[in-house]
């Protein structure tokens, strides 16, 4: 994204507050490019510096995303015809999206919306087309983004006095956590077939 | 290193797929050790004043009282107002407020902090 459009976004952040932060989780969630993280950073940054409320900021910006998630779901669910197609890239990231889903489903959910978060729209549509519980997918939504958003916000109010400082956090934290998952899981593969009957 | 040996053979790229992971998670950890190092400096984070900052994120940022900078602004208490349109409010370019407050940021800091 551009810095002027995002110095623009950030300035009307003061003024419009939890709407625009709302509308920006919003957006966010059906894949739009909108500078979710950022925005998520400096409003934490203005409600420690006392220029907004937390408790509203909070509000908005879970609000914005659940309902964005909400609303990709029931697209999902209504039209298949919406779903990009096998060949293009954002096909490929549903594919992921639906295989995933269909192995783990609620932590599929509640990871992608905030640890692998480019995937969260797609696993919402995905949800939705494939037929998964309404009900599973709204608890683990919104245990995901309450932690989206409060690890932003929070990030934000701790260290938003400087948006690079806190930026470089949010990337470096959430690199940490992914790649550790990651090891974790493959670590765990490795120790269940070292321990398995030997193959030959 | 029989086991390594019985997993290289037969998980080939599940253990290389977990030596990528661990080392890039070292990778993150070591970078967010050295971030964590540079921005603890209260110094380091003192930003640039930029268009869309409030008074009150400039002071927090600079460890100032928002009421110091009202001299510099020309304008007494203002809200949640960026500094653009706090430079609309008194009838200068925005670039002349920026300039104005990275000359006199620097010696509020310095008196603030008791030098």
């Amino acid at each position: 994204m551009p810095e002027q459009i995002t110095d623009a976004f950030l300035a009307l952040l003061p003024v419009y507050g939890p709407w625009l932060l709302g509308l920006t989780t919003y957006l966010s969630c059906l894949a739009l490019p909108v500078p979710s993280s950022l925005m998520m950073i400096a409003s934490g940054a203005f409600v420690a510096s006392g220029d907004l409320s937390g408790a509203v900021m909070i509000g908005s910006a879970f609000g914005g995303a659940v309902l964005g998630d909400q609303t990709g779901f029931h697209l999902g669910r209504r039209a298949t015809r919406f779903l990009p197609d096998d060949g293009s890239p954002k096909g490929k990231l549903l594919r992921e999206a639906i295989h995933k889903l269909q192995a783990k489903g609620w932590m599929t959910v509640y990871l992608s919306r905030w640890l692998f978060s480019p995937l969260g729209p797609y696993v919402n549509l995905a949800a939705g087309a494939t037929g998964y519980s309404r009900r599973a997918f709204s608890l683990a939504d919104l245990a995901g983004e309450a932690t989206w958003v409060a690890l932003y916000i929070g990030l934000g109010i701790t260290f938003g006095a400087n948006l690079t400082a806190a930026s470089e956090f949010a990337a470096n934290m959430l690199g940490l956590i992914a790649a550790g998952v990651i090891a974790l899981g493959l670590l765990w593969w490795l120790w269940r077939a070292a321990h398995a009957p030997t193959q030959d | 290193m029989k086991v390594l040996a019985r997993l290289w053979r037969e998980q080939r790229v599940a253990l290389v797929a977990f030596g990528l992971a661990a080392v890039l998670a070292l990778f993150f950890a070591v970078k967010l050790l050295v971030l964590t190092i540079y921005w603890s400096d209260p110094a380091h984070r003192q930003v640039d004043p930029a268009p869309w900052m409030t008074a009150g994120y400039l002071a927090r940022s600079w460890h100032v009282s928002r009421e110091d900078l009202d001299p510099v602004l020309g304008v007494e208490r203002v809200g949640r107002v960026p500094l653009k349109d706090i430079a609309a409010m008194t009838g200068k370019p925005v670039e002349q407020l920026i300039d104005e407050l990275r000359a006199a940021l620097p010696a509020m800091t310095a008196h603030h902090m008791g030098n």
